[in-house]
């Protein structure tokens, strides 16, 4: 069953296309991504399904109930649906309690009961009650907004890139209590975000946006191993694009023969290698002596849980490629000269923009 | 989030249509008279020696003030001056004193004050304040790191000041004398006792004689001109926007040293709060000490009251009436709802006598009702503080952002429960400031209060008014006394804005 369906949405500002035909389906209890760079529509996106912004066509329906289509709307506050923004947007002038009870009815806040539960939920300590949202943490902040949100029992909650004003220690702690806490209450979540580690380890479906058109809307291990085109590629994480010749399931590229799935037809394209399947080995024979393949190190950045290499083929100077080796590589340094082999299969996609 | 409430957009239209009425009354007042009379009645020997009078006037009193305001803005924020923290109270205090009582206190010390410049020092000594606050704002919003840039890149002190920090002073700079001129222009109570002619006095003298005559009228007509000239000259030069560039907020600024400089700032600011605030304050307490008990009179009591509650009355009805507007331009910026906030800021511009001469005509030729009545006199002074108003309510519902107003609505609150439990409890020290404000102002407006009230209306400005013009000092001596006390709280609400505005 559906719990959100976007069909056709179009919506421009002045000559601007913020958002062109786009159309995308959420399955209850399921987590969405949508995922694309800054000024890509995402979050207009999210807003329209909030009901905070009309499209200019195209129609959205929530739980198979048409909330936004031509002649007809529902205004935001009867939708039951959650919203977190990027900064939480607590009430300053109400305190953590006053906010997470904003919604509830009088009974239910003189009960109390809710309240406690969604404390409980986010991992909030009843001693904040009594705090101002500026005494907060940003993370504190969030899961407050989070509780709010989802005082209501809301069937769809929407998350507009909530962890992006966060520290970095902070955010992926943050994101995984707000990940719990929406599995348990069983809630449907969107997630905008321009980050797509966070996309992919959020969510069980993501949708790639750009320029207001889907790319792409799969599975994240679809989206990451088998993108659509080369710009998907790079943009869901570090890519090596490079020419080859296909030839029955393999494609004969400077980094050596390579198998490939897709069942392409023979011809010229280009493959995707993600860095990670570069194996790099110091090699110290003379060039030539042995079947492999040759480069030279051009440059690296050491990141603590792994290297990023840069490696120069030998043989094809013009070709560069990026090569990810876990750990220290010690051994690794500028014009350290290495021997690449390539892990795993290739994936063919379209050349250039799409 | 849907389109704007509908009472909201009628009423705000009413507002602006109304502030129409002084620019409309201008602009009639010429074609009624026909091209060739308005002609010869504008270009003659009194209209050239009133000109000259007022513009010297103005433009003296925009350069003093600018230049006194800027000073002591710089000491105060930038320097390691002695007891900072208690002159900046003190620099803006004279704006709680009319300018007409500042005229009364002067005229008492040195009775032969008057001419151009009496006229020049006793306008600048009253509404110098006016570029003092918005450039001490900006001093103290400045990034060091622009200066200590242009430090790195090899320019001296004084240079980097000059060629970085004065030009991002600008539009406060000029904004601040722009209000010092309009305000100068308007300036009417202050010149009796100074037996100094503007188009101000000369508009009221024809007014006194002949009511609404066509001399008169052209007389506006000029004044206003040069209102409108003013707005615009700052409109043109002033509106450059200084983009801040990174994010996070500045560090505090190093002081310059004033060392062996300590001295003569200090006196040079006791001076200058000697004179703006000493000398009145001084004047009234030396008058009523001349009168004893005997001047405070049942008089005294019945014109606080009706100040009073004319005060009130004015603070609602123009607070109420802003919020329209005020909530429009915030939260739905369309063409009209810009064109309805600048209409109320150029209407604004209109001198308050100009405004009552307008209001007169209208009320006697069209809604006879109301002429002399509560009625047209709050109109007035709806017209006369509605920007005085929206500036404050304006901050205030910025607090409230439009993100809290639409997770209100995703959290099931209509558009009305979220303006109750949004919106309002967050704009209600900016709407409370407004209110206010107003009411101070309008416990001392002379002009339209002498013009529009009902007959027999006896407020502290006009019953201060007529007893220093039959130059019964010490009789006029408590009703200053109680303007001054009445107004003292806008000092601290002054300074507040401008701290609010800074934090913004």
């Amino acid at each position: 069953m559906t719990a959100l369906s976007v069909r056709g949405v179009d919506k421009s500002f002045g000559s601007v296309r913020a958002l062109d035909d786009v159309s995308f389906d959420v399955e209850r209890g399921s987590t969405a991504a949508l995922l694309g760079p800054s000024g890509c529509g995402k979050t207009t996106l999210l807003r329209i399904i909030a009901g905070f912004e009309r499209p200019d066509h195209g129609s959205v329906s929530v739980d198979d109930e048409l909330v936004t289509a031509s002649g007809i709307w529902k205004r935001p506050e009867r939708r039951s649906i959650g919203y977190v923004s990027q900064e939480g947007a607590l009430f300053p002038h109400l305190t953590v309690a006053g906010n997470i009870e904003f919604a509830l009815t009088r009974p239910e806040r003189r009960d109390g009961t809710r309240v406690a539960e969604l404390l409980a939920l986010v991992s909030l300590d009843p001693s904040q009650l009594t705090r101002f949202p500026h005494q907060l943490s940003g993370g504190q902040q969030q899961r407050v907004a989070l509780a709010r949100a989802m005082a209501r029992r809301p069937g769809l909650m929407l998350l507009d890139e909530p962890f992006a004003a966060l520290d970095a220690s902070l955010r992926a702690d943050t994101r995984d209590l707000m990940a719990a806490a929406l599995a348990a209450e069983k809630v449907t979540t969107v997630l905008v975000t321009h980050d797509q580690e966070e996309a992919l380890s959020f969510a069980d479906h993501v949708v790639v946006l750009r320029d207001g058109r889907v790319r792409q809307s799969g599975g994240p291990r679809e989206v990451y191993e088998r993108p659509v085109d080369a710009w998907t590629a790079a943009f869901v994480g570090d890519a090596v694009l490079v020419p080859a010749r296909l030839q029955q399931g393999r494609a004969y590229t400077a980094l050596g023969v390579v198998p490939f799935t897709g069942g392409e037809p023979d011809g010229e394209g280009t493959v995707l290698l993600r860095p990670e399947q570069l194996d790099l080995t110091q090699f110290t024979g003379a060039v030539g002596s042995e079947d492999a393949i040759i480069g030279d190190v051009v440059a690296f950045s050491y990141r603590g849980h792994d290297t990023l290499a840069s490696v120069t083929l030998h043989d094809q100077p013009e070709v560069t490629v990026a090569c990810r080796i876990p750990g220290n590589a010690g051994w690794l340094s500028t014009g350290t000269r290495v021997a690449i082999r390539v892990l795993g299969g290739a994936v063919v996609v379209p050349d250039g923009d799409g | 989030m849907g389109g704007a409430p509908p009472v909201l957009v009628v009423l705000a239209v009413a507002v602006a249509l109304v502030s129409l009425v002084p620019l409309g009354f201008v602009l009639f007042s010429v074609v009624d008279a026909g091209p060739q009379r308005a002609w010869a009645l504008i270009v003659r020997p009194r209209v050239g020696a009133l000109l000259l009078n007022t513009g010297l006037l103005t433009a003296l009193t925009m350069l003093c003030s600018a230049a006194l305001g800027t000073v002591c803005a710089f000491l105060v924020e930038r320097t390691t001056l002695p007891g900072a923290r208690l002159w900046a109270p003190l620099l803006v205090a004279p704006l709680a004193v009319p300018a007409f009582v500042t005229s009364y206190g002067w005229v008492s010390v040195l009775p032969g004050i008057d001419g151009l410049g009496g006229a020049t020092l006793i306008m600048t000594l009253a509404y110098f304040p006016l570029v003092y606050l918005p450039v001490g704002t900006a001093l103290r919003q400045l990034d060091p790191a622009w200066e200590e840039q242009a430090r790195s890149l090899g320019q001296s002190a004084t240079r980097a000041f000059v060629t970085v920090t004065l030009p991002q002073l600008r539009p406060a700079l000029l904004g601040g004398t722009l209000l010092v001129g309009l305000h100068t222009l308007s300036e009417f109570g202050a010149f009796q006792a100074l037996k100094f002619s503007t188009f101000t006095t000369a508009i009221y003298e024809q007014f006194q004689s002949t009511f609404a005559s066509a001399a008169g009228n052209m007389l506006a007509v000029v004044l206003v001109l040069c209102c409108l000239v003013l707005v615009s000259a700052e409109y043109g030069f002033g509106r450059r926007h200084i983009a801040r560039t990174g994010s996070g907020s500045p560090r505090t600024q190093t002081p310059v040293r004033l060392g062996r400089w300590s001295v003569p700032a200090v006196t040079g600011l006791v001076t200058v709060v000697g004179a703006a605030l000493g000398v009145p304050l001084s004047s009234v307490v030396y008058w009523l000490g001349v009168g004893g008990s005997t001047v405070w009179t049942s008089g005294v009591v019945s014109a606080t009251v009706s100040t009073v509650q004319l005060g009130l009355a004015a603070a609602l009805v123009t607070t109420v009436l802003a919020f329209p507007v005020s909530y429009l331009v915030v939260r739905h910026r369309r063409l009209f709802t810009v064109v309805a906030e600048r209409v109320s800021y150029v209407a604004a511009a209109v001198p308050s006598l100009v405004v009552g001469l307008a209001l007169v005509t209208v009320t006697v030729h069209y809604v006879k009702p109301i002429y002399q009545t509560y009625a047209t006199l709050l109109i007035g002074y709806l017209l006369l503080f509605l920007p005085r108003a929206m500036v404050p309510i304006r901050t205030g519902l910025a607090q409230s952002r439009r993100e809290l107003e639409e997770a209100s609505r995703a959290l099931g609150q209509s558009r009305t429960a979220t303006l109750r439990r949004v919106t309002l409890p967050l704009a209600a020290p900016g709407i409370a400031s407004a209110a206010a404000l107003v009411f101070l102002a309008a416990t001392t407006e002379l002009t339209s209060t002498l013009m529009l009230g009902p007959t027999g209306l006896r407020t502290l400005a006009t019953r201060f008014w007529s007893l220093t013009g039959s130059i019964d000092y010490v009789a006029a001596a408590p009703y200053a006394a109680l303007m001054i006390a009445v107004s003292a709280p806008v000092t601290y609400l002054l300074l507040q804005q401008s701290r609010r505005v800074a934090g913004r």
